[in-house]
């Protein structure tokens, strides 16, 4: 009996032995070991468990062809030290085609390789979206050339920019005459169509607007443009009278308010002093509607929707689902879990709610510029003007407590990328696609330079048509 | 006192205890349906991850046995019975708090040989098999960040269920049993019984969809009461 027992027990120990050969879960620079291999290995693996798209992008085991296709590739190229630059655009291409096709618009990855000789490191960076981008908007785009352009260190956004004529800066200069290429803290923080003395730069925005206000800041780590104005009628250009005009280069107003990213306290009183004139704007009864310019909006907080527009809800409104890694398997997924904007006890703004909203957007649309774009289209008369949106929704941070996201290999490489997926309340993900507007209105370049902003005028139009 | 000295000394009471109460027979066959709780333990690879940690779940199961005596020390029982397993993962970046829990529900069905000694008044039964089972059920609660956790309202909550993702999740389950059960019965056939035991899983709950899968075996000590009907045999 009691042999029969240890049996037992041995058997026992085994089959929980075997149970137990688990795979560890190492980090990215634990692959690290002086070869290109090991690099590829380290970044496989990262990518493999930080990544928050492979719902996206891997659905059924494209990431395992990878490994397969590039583990031999990157063998062949043997020891990192002593690479040669021509060797080093090899590796480079292997990265950019292993992930140029990811759907997540925020990633990036940099990489950067001791010379053979000489001092300069051989440093390419890339950036999926961007070669997305340049692919639907670059005449004349072709594989190799964007691959050559890449891996010469040219910057795909400058291709993008080239065709993303009316961001905010350029609208602000073309449109209303305005210079803030830079936000400026040796400007004033704010200035208002009541500010004594008035600025020098005020441009043509005595022409457009009634009453207006401009907040220009500058942190050590963002910058914040914003303006607005209630128009003047202008039956001419077809710009209805009392029209809210909103025009924002990125929502870090929670970022200023908070003194985050190096804002300063005057920062953040100049801009509690721009919401208050805003929500004093958007409170007004005799509004015509509103006209919210979101082309080359970069993106910032989510509470700056709240800080922006809660008062024109009467009741809490989700404006977004996220969702993160809580395993390290591919497709370990946590819930969805919202983030909601509040309704004011007393919202003073829920006659603008009901007016027509036009929001313009365009591919520099991005981010937080993308979700404030969607949110403000839930209104009940609101339409979304201009050409589809970048597609960029997770959020990221450089914070390496987060166990998702971007990682390093050794000082070889940087990846960038978000910790949350973004759903928006329709339940759809848009990541890698961008939200289509209701309007597609392509930008007339020669007419933009010479001041014709054709979008606008259409923005401006709808609300005049739609009253 | 430790373990090994417990499990003597249980030993010993019930031999000594075995005199005292008259034994007359036995019934081969009896029925028993019990309550539980459980803590669940999630068995997975090593992480070089410090801001995470994982920890148990309580649960609660109940069962439906059935049980065969061949001889006064030797029987078979099976049934089948309805566990909750999960576990915790937590951890903590952005200045919050963050976890997710996950609480998933097996219907198993164990065959364990049984071999019990003392009288037919007081038993202790010790049972070794294993189970085979089903994934049913799958719920994740958890709390995470949101607005970079700037904002006042720095997190947010989730609950959902029933998720399954056939190229993620193996639903097939199997595993090693172990139990040490209790029998205080009265001359009617009726009994109750208090035990205790502990269910390691051999199958991983997730299929092997990717390489370096991150196995998750789930690992159980249970507690158990229940109420026995036996029958048959002579008296």
């Amino acid at each position: 009996m009691k042999k029969k027992l240890i049996y037992m027990g041995e058997i026992l120990n085994l089959l929980l032995s075997l149970s137990c050969s688990l795979n560890e879960v190492k980090a990215p620079s634990s692959y690290e070991d002086g070869t290109w291999k090991g690099l590829f290995e380290g970044f496989w693996n990262g990518m493999n468990q930080n990544y928050l798209f492979w719902d996206l992008d891997s659905p059924s085991g494209e990431w395992d062809a990878v490994y397969d296709e590039y583990i031999g590739k990157f063998e062949a190229l043997g020891n990192i030290a002593g690479t040669t630059e021509v060797q080093s655009k090899v590796a480079f291409g292997y990265f950019y085609e292993a992930t140029k096709n990811l759907s997540d618009s925020h990633y990036s990855f940099s990489l950067t390789i001791p010379p053979e000789s000489g001092d300069e490191d051989y440093s390419y960076y890339f950036r999926p979206s961007e070669y997305r981008m340049a692919k639907r908007l670059f005449l004349g785009f072709r594989e190799d050339k964007i691959k050559y352009l890449a891996s010469k260190g040219f910057a795909l956004s400058m291709l993008i920019g080239f065709s993303s004529i009316d961001s905010y800066n350029s609208i602000a200069n073309k449109t209303f005459g305005l210079d803030v290429f830079l936000a400026d803290a040796s400007k004033a923080r704010l200035t208002t169509s009541e500010s004594v003395p008035q600025p020098a730069d005020k441009g043509k925005l005595d022409e457009f607007f009634s009453s207006w206000s401009i907040l220009s800041l500058k942190g050590r780590g963002g910058a914040l443009f914003a303006l607005a104005g209630i128009t003047k009628e202008d039956v001419g250009n077809g710009i209805p009278g009392n029209c809210l005009y909103l025009l924002f280069d990125n929502f870090l107003f929670l970022s200023v308010v908070t003194q985050d990213l190096g804002f300063e306290e005057a920062d953040s009183i100049a801009s509690q002093s721009f919401l208050d004139i805003l929500t004093a704007y958007e409170s007004r009864d005799d509004l015509s509607g509103m006209v919210v310019d979101l082309r080359g909006n970069s993106g910032g907080d989510m509470p700056s929707t709240g800080l922006l527009f809660s008062q024109m809800l009467s009741s809490d409104r989700i404006l977004v689902y996220q969702k993160s890694k809580v395993g390290d398997g591919r497709l370990d997924y946590s819930g969805l879990y919202p983030t909601i904007v509040r309704a004011p006890s007393e919202p003073t703004a829920l006659a603008l709610a009901e007016k027509p909203i036009a929001i313009l957007v365009n591919e520099g649309t991005v981010s937080m510029g993308e979700i404030a774009a969607f949110f403000l289209r839930s209104f009940p008369k609101a339409i979304m003007l201009g050409t589809t949106t970048k597609g960029a929704f997770g959020g990221w941070s450089d914070d390496s407590a987060i166990p998702e996201g971007g990682f390093k290999i050794g000082s070889y490489m940087k990846i960038t990328a978000p910790y949350q997926q973004v759903i928006m309340p329709d339940g759809k993900n848009y990541e890698g696609i961008g939200l289509t507007p209701d309007t597609i209105l392509q930008i007339d370049s020669a007419q933009f330079e010479e001041g014709d902003d054709t979008r606008l005028k259409a923005g401006f139009a709808f609300v005049r048509d739609n009253q | 006192m430790s373990p090994k000295k417990s499990i003597v000394l249980i030993f010993v009471l019930v031999e000594l205890l075995c005199p005292l109460v008259a034994e007359e027979g036995f019934h081969p066959w009896s029925a028993c349906i019990s309550l539980g709780g459980n803590v669940n333990w999630l068995v997975t690879g090593k992480t070089y991850r410090d801001s995470v940690s994982y920890e148990g779940r309580n649960g609660w199961s109940v069962s439906l046995s059935l049980s065969y005596r061949f001889t006064r020390h030797f029987g078979l029982s099976s049934g089948l019975s309805w566990q909750q397993k999960g576990y915790v993962r937590s951890g903590s970046y952005l200045n919050q708090d963050v976890y997710a829990s996950f609480g998933n529900t097996f219907l198993e069905s164990p065959i364990l040989f049984d071999f019990s000694f003392g009288s037919e008044r007081i038993r202790m039964v010790t049972s070794l098999g294993g189970y085979l089972g089903y994934w049913q059920g799958m719920e994740i609660s958890g709390r995470d960040v949101i607005n970079d956790g700037l904002a006042a309202d720095g997190v947010s909550t989730y609950q959902e269920s029933g998720n399954f993702n056939s190229d993620r999740d193996n639903r097939f389950s199997a595993g090693l049993m172990a139990k040490v059960a209790f029998v205080f019965a009265s001359p009617e056939g009726f009994a109750a019984t208090i035990g205790f035991g502990y269910a390691h899983s051999l199958t991983d709950m997730s299929r092997d969809y990717q390489r370096n899968t991150i196995n998750k075996y789930n690992s159980t000590v249970m507690g158990e009461v229940g109420l026995m009907l036996s029958w048959g045999g002579r008296k």
